[in-house]
């Protein structure tokens, strides 16, 4: 089945996710689409599914307009996504998940019948999974391979696969990537989102590029994976990294992160430390990784267990001087219907009564200190995202000693941004170590000291940044 | 008859409402949707069906009419759920005072009247069964059809194409949703069937098990059958069980109510106590290979909670 | 500010119209109904005696369902709470310490004691074993209630008769004190003002109050402000069952005078319907109770003066309730508000 995207627009508000997206991918072959977060992949594919309508353009299967918007229409058309979380039903079997929602449901449903069907898929990929057993007790990758198998049964013609083998092992995604290939052969039209280069690589006969909601490029594959990365993260400022650390590297006393917990690749055959990374004392400390790479997962550890950072030989955090900020703003950071006032209560108030007048006080000197756009008296959730995180920001309390940052401008426009860089370069000599995550490598190499990287949870790399240039932080979060 | 017989008979028909009372909130938990008015709706539809039979003399029409103001009842809980987004628990606890009270006033007139009594009908084939057939199968429609009810229940959920969606949408709504089942839909229809279960449940009450119309006819009873329902791990089969033991327990209170005033006072509390544990005793099962509990009694009692039970549903975009 | 109270004042309009619509369904003549009310509730001192002292228990336990609902959680456990409160009571009344003049002051502790006892069980049912806090709360509900029968018919029967009618009634120390010879109730009232003062207190300035609100807002962000929403929870529930647990003394040694069977009343689950309307506000709670109160009082009236059924009282308060929900879940009563501003521009 021929796609054809034609002029595809949506915006979210002032996000303008798809700008004039128009590619073509051709019947029977895996066709890769790829870009950094935020480029707009996700959504173009939920246009594609009916679960997005999108603002202006069209999208043509074969030559004949697809009805947008519905994802019972997409159903019809044959097209199936099959993504990270595999819609299943945990506590459902196997086959009861299978069967739900059935195309043709008859009204007594045959268990045999069913069961050689799918029987058949596991045999022809080599594949094993017990059908009696519930869904909640298969990885991952069992169960996406359980929803491939249903995609296929039904007929799917189009095959949406959204970063999908970061559940697999290699030995299952060895066997799917075999049974992507065949059924490409077979005619069937393969959508393959995905930041991995190499996987790309393996089965791709065609990648388009999106970056910031417009199409960048499509190219033909095979191709140097060099060419990719370029591509992926635009055009790049190689030059040297402007903060310097040189100065600090020898002399100051250390601190000790343990990385014991984490999978990590041995970076020189000599060294025995493999278990922990010495970065001198105050600094700002940057973990790179696309979404789900686990960069915000090495973060979190720390929140959970401080112990892990030793300085001289002892833990020198503990739940008084540590903070940490979360990505998600209203799911994990901020109480939404409680006013800025009553956040900075929580934060800052250490007896057992409060004293609002105080509270009200600080509040106002914090707003001001943070330009926070907002009364005392505001709800979280009436602010702005951008000062939702300035918020957030000035719940970092004096005595806080460790920073930790999971995703500090996720979603911010420039002025947030380079405002809330601006407050915690300004009080990074406060702390003894601050660490933050981000998918964004400028940001990355704009303000960290010291940069682990991490694919696949695994630290790939680490470095200071005059030994760990861009080009090299690009391709090992890509997975070269 | 002997006493064993029965003494079944009497366990079997003192049930039947509650029968219907799991079954049909079973059916509606699955779905998602908690229906906390029981205790109010089965007063009210008692009281309905009896009202009705007296008015026109049928009590098949009782039937229906106290079905039908049970599908009414859970048609409202849903909808307010829906459109205003009110907590169903919020709204069935409420529903819960008014329609008890409700049944209070409205039943004044009716206290201790006598009306038309269910026919005894005799199914074929199966009253031939030695011992239970003569018993169970030659009783009134409601006795019977309770019977039914229970393998039928079973085998609507478990095995046919609809139960699984139905199941499904109580599970996870959202992939659900991306399979193409219609949430709203399924839970207004399954919603409302519990409801209209749940009101024959009440007209079995009022027809048959304690005749007539007093204040507080079902006492406790719906608050019973949503303790019912949870020990039951949201199955019919394991649900009727729970119900006949507590029917037993009833019947052996009677008996001994000459020995020991109070115990019937107290054999309505026993079910909760029972639920407790067992729902205890799930959640160690499900944490640490539990408890060291012998893995046939974690098969008996393994239930799992719909996910998605009344939790309001909004669907994105 | 103004908009409020006016967005308040069409509400309750709203609801009064709805009550009353139904009550002229049901009985074809609501102003006689609410006329019967009101003389039943205020027509003379011992009637509004009788008033204020339903009011106290029912704001105790309207008060004690803010707490836990402030959390975010249903505590319908709150009717065990009331009972076990009675159990308390009575046990001191029972007791030597039943004959001392300050019996009054001990009974109410151990009530709150009882109580808080029971809202600690429903608080680790919930957390620890995961079990729904309504169905928890049910089985703690049922599970005294059958605790008070045991009680009544065995251990602490009456000499020689074994009913449910109750225990021996309390030595006259341990009843609730009055001023004089005056009905008027000053010690539930006091101990009613004494309550809301503290749990005001409480949830507005103090930091295990502004945790709790914390808790009920988003449990996943208790993590990072350092909150365990575990033992927020607990604190919820064990001072929801302690206040709730008083309102069960009150009604032991200033009503009844005795332990009988369901002597709760109900007025726990009513505290639920007051609790949902009024939020987070305690004033309303008090408001809400007296008005609650009056119509439960005046209702007997209601079965005196016009043959009415004692049903009327719940039947108007949960009509109301529902109204009052479904008018604001409905912004009908934001919409009447802002075009009664705009008018007068």
């Amino acid at each position: 089945m021929k796609i054809e995207f034609k002029n595809i627009s949506k915006s979210f508000q002032t996000i303008k996710a798809n700008q004039e997206i128009n590619f073509t991918i051709e019947s029977g072959t895996i066709h890769a689409l790829i870009g950094e977060n935020g480029a707009g992949k996700s959504t173009l594919i939920k246009i594609l599914s009916g679960q997005i309508l999108p603002d202006s353009g069209s999208i043509e299967l074969n030559e004949s307009p697809l009805e947008l918007g519905s994802t019972h229409e997409a159903n019809e058309k044959g097209i199936g996504i099959l993504g990270q979380d595999p819609l299943d039903f945990s506590n459902f079997t196997v086959l009861e998940s299978f069967v739900t929602g059935h195309p043709s449901p008859s009204f007594i449903f045959s268990k045999n019948k069913i069961s050689k069907n799918i029987n058949k898929y596991l045999n022809q990929f080599d594949w094993n999974i017990n059908l009696n057993s519930l869904v909640k007790n298969l990885s991952v990758g069992e169960r996406q391979q359980i929803e491939l198998i249903r995609l296929l049964d039904k007929g799917t013609k189009v095959i949406i696969l959204d970063e999908p083998t970061s559940g697999f092992s290699l030995e299952q995604k060895r066997k799917v990537f075999k049974t992507l290939k065949i059924l490409s052969e077979k005619g069937f039209t393969i959508i393959l989102v995905s930041h991995k280069i190499e996987e790309i690589l393996e089965i791709c006969s065609r990648a388009t590029i999106m970056q910031q909601g417009k199409v960048l490029d499509s190219i033909d594959l095979p191709t140097k994976p060099q060419v990719l990365t370029n591509l992926m993260f635009g055009t790049q400022d190689m030059s040297p990294h402007k903060n310097s650390t040189t100065n600090k590297t020898q002399k100051d006393l250390k601190i000790s992160i343990d990385i014991s917990d984490f999978s990590h690749k041995s970076q020189n055959t000599i060294s025995e430390k493999n278990t922990s990374i010495e970065v001198p004392q105050k600094i700002i400390l940057g973990v790179a990784g696309l979404q789900g790479s686990g960069a915000d997962k090495f973060i979190q550890n720390f929140q959970n267990d401080p112990k892990k950072i030793i300085i001289s030989g002892k833990p020198y955090f503990n739940n008084q001087n540590i903070t940490y900020v979360p990505s998600d703003r209203l799911e994990r950071g901020l109480f939404p219907d409680m006013t800025i006032c009553e956040h900075i209560a929580l934060a800052y108030n250490e007896n057992k009564t409060v004293d609002w007048g105080e509270m009200e006080k600080l509040s106002q000197k914090l707003i001001n200190k943070f330009g926070i756009v907002g009364a005392p008296n505001s709800v979280a959730k009436t602010l702005s995202g951008g000062n939702q995180q300035r918020l957030m920001l000035s719940l970092i309390t004096e005595n806080t000693e460790l920073l930790l940052l999971e995703q500090p401008t996720r979603g911010l426009d420039i002025q947030s941004a380079n405002y809330i860089w601006g407050n915690l370069l300004s009080t990074k000599e406060h702390k003894m170590l601050t660490i933050f995550s981000s998918t964004d490598i400028d940001e990355i190499y704009e303000y960290s000291e010291y940069i682990i990287c991490f694919f696949n949870n695994t630290i790939v790399r680490h470095g200071y940044p005059e030994s760990l240039t861009k080009d090299i932080t690009m391709q090992k979060i890509s997975g070269n | 008859m002997e006493t064993y017989e029965a003494t079944i008979l009497t366990i079997v028909t003192m049930s039947s409402p509650l029968i219907f009372a799991v079954i049909g909130e079973t059916i509606s938990e699955r779905v998602g949707i908690v229906n906390l008015s029981m205790e109010g709706t089965l007063l009210i539809t008692a009281l309905a069906g009896f009202a009705a039979t007296i008015v026109t003399n049928s009590p098949y029409i009782g039937i229906i009419c106290a079905g039908l103001l049970g599908g009414g009842i859970a048609l409202f809980i849903v909808l307010i759920n829906f459109q205003l987004q009110i907590n169903q628990i919020a709204i069935g606890f409420i529903l819960t005072i008014l329609l008890w009270k409700l049944s209070s006033y409205l039943g004044q007139s009716y206290v201790r009247i006598p009306g038309p009594y269910l026919d005894i009908i005799t199914v074929p084939y199966l009253s031939d069964i030695p011992f239970i057939g003569p018993i169970i199968f030659n009783s009134n429609i409601l006795t019977i059809s309770s019977i039914f009810l229970i393998p039928l229940s079973w085998y609507f959920l478990f095995k046919t194409q609809l139960g699984i969606n139905l199941r499904s949408v109580g599970e996870n709504p959202a992939s659900a949703d991306a399979r193409g089942i219609n949430v709203m839909k399924t839970r207004l229809i399954y919603a409302v069937l519990g409801g209209i279960l749940i009101g024959i449940g009440g007209a079995a009450f009022s027809l048959h098990v304690k005749y007539g119309w007093s204040e507080g006819h079902t006492i406790n009873y719906g608050w019973i059958a949503l303790a019912i329902v949870i020990f039951g791990g949201w199955n019919p089969i394991r649900g009727s069980i729970g119900v006949y033991g507590f029917g037993a327990l009833q019947v052996l209170a009677l008996k001994l109510q000459s020995v020991t005033i109070g115990f019937s006072q107290i054999l309505p509390l026993i079910p909760f106590p029972l639920m407790i544990l067992t729902l205890v005793l799930i959640q160690s099962a499900n944490k640490n290979s539990g408890l060291g509990i012998p893995k046939i009694i974690r098969i008996l009692i393994l239930g799992n909670q719909p996910q998605a039970l009344g939790i309001t549903y909004k669907k994105n975009g | 500010m103004y908009q409020n109270i006016v967005k308040n004042i069409i509400t309750i309009l709203i609801s009064i119209l709805v009550v009353t619509i139904v009550l002229f369904i049901l009985n074809s003549s609501p102003l006689d109904i609410y006329k019967a009310l009101f003389d039943g509730a205020f027509g003379n001192i011992d009637k509004l005696s009788r008033t204020m002292l339903i009011t106290s228990i029912m704001a105790l336990t309207g008060l004690a369902l803010v707490i836990t609902f402030s959390t975010g959680l249903w505590n319908i456990g709150i009717e065990g709470q009331v009972l076990f409160g009675a159990i308390g009571a009575t046990f001191i009344a029972r007791s030597f310490m039943g004959d001392l003049t300050i019996a009054p002051f001990i009974t109410v502790l151990s009530g709150a004691a009882f109580g808080g006892f029971l809202g600690f069980l429903s608080a680790i049912l919930k957390t620890k074993f995961n079990v729904h806090e309504i169905f928890g709360g049910l089985g703690l509900d049922f599970l005294a209630a059958g605790l008070i029968v045991y009680l009544v018919i065995g251990p602490w029967k009456r000499e020689g008769i074994a009913s449910t009618g109750g225990t021996d009634l309390f030595p006259e120390a341990s009843w609730m004190p009055h001023i004089g010879n005056s009905n008027f109730p000053i010690f539930p009232l006091l101990i009613m003002f004494i309550v809301f003062i503290l749990l005001a207190f409480l949830l507005t300035k103090t930091s295990l109050g502004l945790k709790l609100i914390a808790t009920g807002s988003n449990k996943n962000a208790t993590d990072k402000f350092k909150i365990n929403s575990i033992h927020y929870i607990a604190y919820a529930f064990i001072i929801a069952g302690a206040v709730g647990g008083m309102a069960g003394s009150i009604q032991a040694t200033g009503i009844y005078h005795k332990l009988v069977p369901n002597i709760s009343g109900g007025y726990g689950f009513l505290g639920i319907l007051i609790a949902l309307i009024a939020g987070r506000n305690l004033y309303s709670v008090l408001l809400i109770s007296f008005v609650f109160a009056s119509i439960m009082v005046g209702g007997v009236q209601l079965q005196l003066r016009l043959g009415m059924d004692s049903s009327f009282p719940y039947i108007i308060e949960s009509v109301f309730v529902i109204s009052w929900l479904i008018t604001r879940a409905s912004d009908i009563d934001s919409k009447i508000t802002k075009y009664i501003f705009l008018k007068d521009k």
